[in-house]
């Protein structure tokens, strides 16, 4: 990793997953600083420098991308931790992920997620996503200064 | 020897004649006097002084028809005359009422002996003059008497007769004739033993034997007596027997009353107590009945009773109150519930009780009971039924009852924990499946993108058919998902905008419709109570059916309205696009049904069964017409009654 922080962390353990992603996001041309776990555990170890991470940079991601299936530690574990943390509460947390059940969806925002998508089959539709994504919360939005 | 001549012979001898005539004349306790042929009184015996009140100077020589009240003096003039002309010894006035005349102008009732004699003057007529006052007073007396009796015998409301000692009616009364139909006169010539009832003949004569024989004063005998039109008629009679100064039976008296309505009310009476028995008797087969009299003592009970107590007749009979039978402790609320119908002298509701056999079991008992009214006696009917297994079968059912709740929660418990395994396998479903389908669309696609010179066209195209079919895939199991959670859901019935609804799903919808004509009419919807979310669900896929078939269009025209069959509401949705062939109408509807070939036209299969299971789960119908190539429609209402699940 570079001296300079981590723009994206992406939580996801499906392999195939991480690859179309990163594609996505090469595609975009949004792939330079992307920190990968395959975890909950690895996440929450890397947000909360511990363990193998102790020692990264300081600097916080500027987007979490967020996998609500992960083994271990689930996604809705990982954010309410996320927001329960005084300096890890003002992240912008996207929850990527297969499910359409309605009491996930719920679920993540009452855990006050930044936004819910449901990753497409489709794969020109999820390299549109994921640009999306990627424009909006790196770009566009106005990040929150910590 | 009296003379008609008149001549007199010997003076002397006639005088002493008439001396001594008049002696015997004077001492006679006769009223005596003489009369002759002039009317004049010619002698007149002490009596008469006595008798009318004149001296014999005034009576001597005066008219004799001055001892007469006026009114008979002029017709005694006649008659005087008439008897000298034929004189004789008679009584005078025979069937006249003959009065004597005082001196002080009262009149008295007087009987007249007449006779004549010669005397020296000529035929006198001697005339002997009894006062019948009294008799007359006697007689009035008797009549009187007899009147009264009369009376009460003719006047009498009881049927009087007097009978002769052979039977024969001698008197009787209109009250008599009345009752067996003849006249007086009629009856007059029978026999009362001939208007009594064959069988009770004997009895009655009998009856009319101990009179005549003196061993009875009084007979009193009920018997059925004839009336005259052959109808038997029940009468109370009363003998007398009335004998002569030397105690020979002159004749009978009778009294006859007509018992009728008495007999009548004994019958029903006795009928309706031999009815209730009967009745209680034939109830054995569905209860046990007895009845009570005053003080609760059974006063009849019936043989099923008798069985199910295991007490026999005379033993129930000879209890002291029917109470005995109750248990003590249930004896209070029993004589509370018993004081009530008293009062109320309604029918009690069943009420239950309990009975103890006399080898000392309890038996559960239902009773019912009832007032008969009987003005001195006052007595109750009770019939009960012993409801020993009834209870028990009761307290099965309750058992079985709770085993059943029991198993009921039990099962519904094991359903909830089976759509809670099934609901978690879905979830899982979604996303496990999905991810593969992701890897395998995405991955191509990356291929085809980034090595699309190492391909030649075939191989180009081919991979786009991966890609395509993986695509299908994914729609298919989220149309899947979806099926199957509907059923899983809860139908929530609320007052819903259709037109509104309708309008969001276009808008949802937008997409299919750009770059074509695509026509929209949509009628006037009414509001109607459905579940929001699944109405959605199914105008989403009837529209999105609609745009899909109608792609081939140059105007795809689209309806959304309703109908209203038989007053209920009917939607629909029609297009102008490819329709189907009505042959295959009722697969339609079918998981995984198609009706066209998905080079036409793609599609899973799913989305009118998710339909239809909408439909039905809300207790409605839908049902689709079509030809080929002229469009179809689709129709459904919507139970607006009770959900179906």
């Amino acid at each position: 990793m570079t001296e300079k922080g981590v723009d994206i962390l992406l939580v996801e353990d499906n392999p195939n997953d991480v690859e179309l992603a990163l594609d996505a996001l090469k595609e975009a041309k949004l792939a330079n600083r992307i920190q990968v776990v395959r975890d909950g555990e690895e996440a929450l170890a890397f947000l909360f420098r511990q363990g193998a991470y102790a020692n990264r940079p300081d600097q916080l991601p500027k987007l979490i991308l967020l996998d609500l299936k992960l083994p271990k530690i689930t996604g809705l574990e990982v954010l309410a931790q996320i927001r329960a943390d005084e300096h890890l509460q003002l992240l912008p947390v996207v929850m990527m992920t297969s499910s359409r059940e309605e009491r996930d969806i719920i679920e993540s925002y009452r855990l006050h997620v930044n936004s819910y998508i449901v990753k497409p089959v489709d794969f020109e539709q999820f390299t549109a996503s994921v640009r999306q994504i990627g424009f909006y919360w790196l770009l566009l939005n106005e990040p929150p200064t910590t | 020897m009296p003379q008609p001549n008149g001549d007199t012979q010997d003076n002397t001898g006639n005088n002493e004649t008439e001396a001594r005539f008049q002696t015997l004349m004077e001492s006679l306790p006769v009223t005596i006097l003489s009369v002759d042929t002039e009317g004049h009184i010619t002698f007149a015996n002490q009596h008469v002084e006595t008798l009318f009140g004149y001296t014999r100077k005034e009576l001597v020589g005066a008219a004799v028809e001055m001892l007469l009240p006026e009114r008979f003096r002029r017709d005694h003039l006649s008659h005087r005359d008439g008897y000298f002309e034929k004189p004789s010894a008679r009584p005078m006035g025979v069937g006249r009422d003959l009065a004597g005349r005082r001196k002080d102008g009262t009149e008295f009732p007087i009987e007249i002996g007449l006779s004549y004699t010669m005397t020296d003057n000529g035929m006198v007529a001697l005339a002997f003059v009894t006062d019948i006052t009294e008799r007359k007073r006697a007689q009035e007396a008797l009549r009187a008497s007899e009147e009264r009796f009369r009376a009460v015998f003719e006047r009498s409301s009881l049927g009087k007769a007097l009978i002769a000692p052979t039977g024969k009616l001698l008197m009787v009364n209109p009250a008599l004739a009345d009752l067996l139909g003849y006249t007086i006169d009629e009856l007059q010539h029978l026999d009362f033993h001939q208007m009594t009832h064959p069988l009770d003949r004997a009895a009655s004569e009998e009856g009319f034997r101990h009179l005549l024989s003196g061993e009875k004063s009084h007979s009193r005998l009920e018997q059925r007596s004839l009336h005259k039109a052959g109808a038997r008629i029940w009468t109370d009679v009363s003998l007398s027997l009335l004998r002569d100064g030397d105690g020979a039976p002159l004749y009978f008296i009778a009294s006859i009353a007509d018992m009728s309505e008495r007999k009548q009310a004994e019958e029903t009476l006795r009928q309706q107590k031999e009815q209730y028995e009967q009745l209680l008797q034939a109830l054995g087969e569905l209860g046990e009945g007895f009845i009570v009299g005053e003080g609760d003592r059974l006063v009849f009970a019936n043989q099923a009773f008798c069985q199910m107590s295991g007490y026999s007749q005379a033993e129930l009979y000879a209890l002291p109150s029917v109470m005995t039978l109750v248990p003590q402790e249930e004896r209070a609320a029993l004589a509370a519930r018993i004081r009530r119908l008293e009062v109320s002298q309604a029918f009690e509701s069943r009420f239950e009780t309990v009975l103890l056999h006399k080898d000392g079991q309890r038996i559960d008992l239902e009773a019912a009971a009832k007032n008969l009214t009987s003005d001195d006696h006052p007595q109750r009917i009770v019939i009960s039924r012993d409801i020993s297994q009834h209870k028990q079968a009761q307290a099965e059912i309750r058992s079985l009852n709770q085993e059943l709740e029991r198993r009921v929660l039990e099962r519904t418990a094991q359903l909830e924990a089976a759509n809670q395994e099934l609901e978690a396998f879905t979830y899982s479903v979604s996303h496990d499946l999905r991810s593969p389908l992701r890897a395998i669309d995405g991955f191509s696609r990356i291929l085809l993108r980034d090595h699309q010179e190492l391909l030649p066209e075939e191989g180009q195209r081919r991979l786009e058919l991966v890609r395509k079919n993986t695509q299908q895939m994914g729609q298919l199991i989220d149309d899947l998902l979806i099926f199957s959670r509907l059923n899983r859901q809860p139908l929530r019935k609320q007052a819903v905008d259709l037109a509104q609804i309708v309008r969001q799903v276009l808008e949802d919808l937008k997409e299919e419709q750009e770059n074509r004509q695509v026509e929209i009419t949509l009628g006037d919807l009414p509001s109607c109570q459905a579940d929001p979310a699944l109405l959605k669900q199914v105008y989403a896929n009837l529209l999105s059916n609609a745009l899909k078939f109608t792609h081939r269009r140059e105007v795809a025209r689209i309806e959304i309205n309703c109908q209203t069959r038989e007053g209920k509401p009917v939607y629909f949705v029609r297009d102008n696009g490819a329709g189907f062939d009505m042959r295959y109408a009722d697969k339609l509807f079918g998981v995984f049904q198609r009706l066209h070939s998905s080079d036409d036209y793609e599609g899973t299969g799913v989305g009118l069964a998710i339909v239809q299971r909408i439909v039905h789960r809300h207790g409605g119908q839908i049902w689709a017409e079509a030809e080929v190539d002229q469009g179809a429609t689709f129709y459904f209402n919507l139970g607006e009654g009770e959900p179906h699940d």
